[in-house]
């Protein structure tokens, strides 16, 4: 008996050994279909990242969320950006009329566009995209800010029509943004899961390139998009590779282009001689936040307090805070200090005087000040020391909190007195709309002040210049005045290109989680 | 000894449900919303109903209880259920598994090969200078811990020499499926194995020491019997037995150890998908894997139960 146990525990052993050998062919079964393999001489390599949670390695990442450079070579849009983000032109369209009041859009498609699997790209595509995206969920909030403005949309041959409740003076900028989705492939697809459909294993594009192959957990690779009607790009083949961080992939030369703002990533990458770095201005804030409303919403009256607030804001020396993100900018609105609409209001760093405002205020020395933040990068725990350090400076006690779910423990459980956070802003109206006091979130904490609505309603509808100046100074002084947040700087980008890629002279980058003519076409890889 | 056996299977049943119910019960305490690992603030803010709807296709506005039970149905049915990003965990189980089970099975093989070769060497030459390059060693690799190992050997041979590729399983330029295979496997692989040749070294020249040094030994060696057949028939044997089980013994390790490895050189396996789904907040997947790893450590307790038992006549099972 012991010894047919014996051969039995053996043979398991064996199975499970061969089972390991034969995990290859396994793994390939997971994968699609595998063309020929070929050199790598002459093709684009990316690094994708799933270590953040941001993107998934079963995948090609969707660009209804953030834009990638993957996702900008598959998805087109009807108009597209340029590095500033505030200005487009055609893409998809071949032409557009906007009416005067901003209350209709007549956008013409380009004729005979089609997608990768041969089928025509018509109006009913981008009807069928934006009606999508009005009912799903995990899209970028700049979709549903705009489009829910849309009260109708209407086609004729290759010609759309978008009929607005309100005008929307980013539309066009969205759209721009905005990729295009093949309605024949999606249209049986529920809205809420369309970004984890099995179409995201095997898309059907519109840009120049096409999906060639996906591995699952390791890569995928793009090929040329047959029907792609534009110039066709100079690189032939684009991998992308999943991996867990960007600078282990720059250092071993598996990405040919990275991002980051990060001071350990831009110190890392500066590093290697074989990169050359781009800096991007992009509105990446980092801001304190007032929890006015405490615990559950109980009301927090030590915050209430606007003497509070000014002497804290005081005692933070956020200059020196700056210092510790690699291009980081002070800033003192919504509005960054170079822009025309700029205030010039400065929030002054001055320990004395916050001394005598927090004696002022009447705020009980004994109470700790609670601070909770949710980005766990060495950075973010260093600058939070670093504010704690300040604030004990002028006499009050600290408690700071790591929290592993940002959204619920700033918004729904509330157990903090300064929050810290960051955003990344397709605009400068995105930071002012969270001013509003029907946004779901920020009304939680800020109480729900209408002070702000007319001004932003306005903000988010006209497109004349001078009118939005206006607006924008109107706003910074009611920030200013109010305090319920306070922005700390902007935090730069960087995007780094390796030495083996020759970029068009005149490229410019722009945020790179949003998509914009960096003339690919003209790019090449050695 | 039958008996022993299916009594010890079937009480794997009620430990899995237990294990599965605590670790359930672990993630719902640890208050993280999943929908907040899908959608930022704003896209909550700005899509509130949509994102709603969503919560409640997952199922997520119900009790932790009707989660559980429903998950279990659903598991019962050999269903495994969904990820939130939408993948059949039963098919990302059958993609991954493969990968974590080919790393884990060829660093047990490599590491018994040497961890035990080293180890009879350095019993019978002991004092030598492979003993001691060995104790040296074994003592390094026990201390220094695996993932910085792994970074190391990424920087090392991936980064300085360009030898082998720092990430993934598979490459898109491969002329060789063995070739591309080794390249891949070889320096995590390694990084499993420096920990296991460790252990294995030091606890099979400890074993070989205490065997060499008993009666029976004298005995035969009193008897004439040749010294390589001392050490080989009648010493190896005999010192292997316990050795045996602690190899057994070390596959969940091996296999709770490549959580860690498969992340530092983003190997597509088991390990990597869980840390992925902690990352992102993906219960399902976290649970799934979890239960794999159990699993795993059930059955190798078991198997040593039943070594123990054929390995020394003197362990009566269930008696």
């Amino acid at each position: 008996m012991k010894k047919k146990i014996a051969v039995l525990l053996i043979a398991a052993l064996t199975a499970t050994l061969m089972a390991g050998c034969g995990g290859k062919k396994g793994a390939d079964d997971g994968g699609s279909t595998k063309t020929a393999a070929s050199g790598t001489s002459g093709v684009l390599e990316l690094a994708i990242t799933t270590g953040d949670g941001s993107s998934t390695d079963d995948k090609i990442p969707t660009p209804w969320y953030n834009r990638t450079m993957a996702t900008n070579l598959m998805f087109r849009s009807l108009f597209i950006a340029d590095d500033t983000l505030t200005s487009v032109k055609p893409d998809l369209a071949d032409s557009y009329e906007m009416s005067e009041d901003g209350m209709k859009y007549t956008i013409t498609l380009k004729d005979n566009l089609k997608w990768s699997d041969g089928e025509a790209l018509t109006a009913d595509d981008v009807v069928f995209s934006i009606e999508t995206a009005q009912k799903a969920a995990t899209v970028n909030s700049i979709y549903t800010a705009a489009f829910k403005n849309i009260s109708s949309l209407s086609t004729a041959d290759n010609v759309i029509t978008i009929d607005m409740t309100t005008p929307y003076a980013d539309m066009l900028n969205v759209l721009g943004q905005f990729a295009i989705l093949p309605k024949h492939s999606l249209e049986k697809v529920d809205p809420l899961s369309i970004d984890t459909d099995a179409f995201w294993t095997a898309p059907v594009t519109s840009g120049m390139y096409a999906l060639d192959e996906l591995k699952v957990g390791n890569y995928f690779s793009l090929k040329q998009n047959e029907n792609y009607e534009g110039t066709a790009p100079e690189i032939k083949k684009v991998i992308a590779y999943f991996v867990s961080d960007y600078v282990t992939a720059a250092q071993s030369g598996k990405a040919d282009y990275v991002f980051g703002n990060g001071a350990d990533f831009v110190e890392a990458m500066d590093d290697l001689s074989n990169y050359d770095a781009h800096k991007i201005d992009v509105l990446f804030y980092k801001y304190f936040i007032f929890n006015m409303k405490g615990i559950d919403g109980n009301e927090n009256e030590a915050m209430q307090n606007e003497t509070v607030r000014k002497a804290i804001i005081e005692a933070i020396d956020r200059a020196t805070l700056a210092t510790l993100y690699p291009n980081a900018t002070v800033l003192n609105s919504g509005v960054p200090n170079e822009n025309k609409a700029y205030n010039g209001f400065e929030y002054k760093y001055d320990e004395e005087q916050a001394k005598k405002d927090i004696e002022a205020s009447g705020y009980d020395m004994s109470r700790p000040v609670r601070i909770c933040y949710y980005n766990n990068d060495q950075t973010s725990i260093d600058l939070i020391n670093t504010v704690v350090y300040m604030l004990e400076n002028i006499g009050l006690k600290t408690e700071s909190t790591l929290s592993n779910d940002g959204t619920t423990d700033l918004f729904t459980t509330r157990n903090y007195d300064i929050g810290f956070k960051g955003k990344s802003s397709f605009s400068v109206n995105e930071w002012y709309t969270e001013y509003m006091s029907t946004d779901a979130l920020f009304a939680n904490i800020f109480g729900g002040d209408t002070a702000f609505d007319e001004e932003i309603a306005k903000l988010t509808q006209t497109g004349d210049p001078k009118e939005q100046e206006e607006i924008l100074t109107n706003l910074q002084n009611l920030e200013q005045e109010k305090m319920y947040k306070v922005p700390a700087f902007t935090v730069g980008t960087m995007v780094y290109t390796s030495d083996k890629v020759t970029l068009p002279d005149d490229v410019k980058f722009c945020n790179p989680l949003y998509n914009c003519d960096v003339d690919f076409a003209a790019w090449t890889v050695k | 000894m039958f008996k022993y056996i299916v009594k010890k299977i079937l009480m794997m049943i009620p430990m899995l449900l237990v294990i599965s119910f605590l670790v359930y019960y672990g993630l719902q305490l640890t208050g993280v919303d999943p929908i907040n690992f899908m959608v930022s603030p704003e896209t909550l803010s700005a899509n509130a109903d949509n994102v709603e709807a969503l919560r409640e296709s997952l199922g997520l506005n119900d009790p932790m209880i009707v989660q559980y039970f429903r998950w279990l149905g659903n598991c019962l049915r050999g269903d495994l259920g969904y990820s939130f990003d939408g993948t059949s965990i039963g098919s990302i189980i059958a993609t991954r598994l493969p990968y974590t089970i080919e790393l884990a099975g060829y660093s047990l093989f490599i590491s018994a090969i040497i961890g035990i070769g080293i180890g009879i060497i350095s019993a019978i030459r002991q004092n030598g200078i492979i003993d001691y390059v060995g104790r040296v060693l074994a003592v390094l690799g026990q201390a220094v811990p695996q993932f910085l190992v792994g970074i190391i050997l990424i920087q090392i041979f991936a980064v300085k020499l360009g030898w082998f590729p720092s990430a993934n399983r598979v490459s898109p330029d491969a002329q060789s499926v063995v070739a591309d295979a080794f390249f891949h496997l070889f320096l995590p692989v390694l990084t499993l194995t420096i920990g296991m040749v460790a252990v294995l070294m030091r606890y099979a020249r400890n074993t070989m020491l205490d065997v060499l040094n008993s009666d029976y030994i004298k005995t035969a060696r009193s008897k004439g019997i040749p010294e390589w057949k001392v050490y080989i028939k009648h010493a190896f044997r005999n010192a292997m037995k316990p050795v045996l089980v602690i190899l057994v013994f070390r596959i969940p390790m091996l296999v709770g150890g490549s959580v860690v490895i498969e992340s530092v050189f983003s190997y597509p396996g088991i390990g990597l998908t869980m840390t992925n789904a902690i990352t992102s907040g993906d219960y399902p997947i976290v649970l799934v894997t979890t239960l794999i790893i159990a699993a795993v450590m059930l059955i190798c307790s078991f198997m040593v139960d039943v070594l123990n038992a054929l390995l020394d006549p003197r362990v009566r099972l269930g008696e």
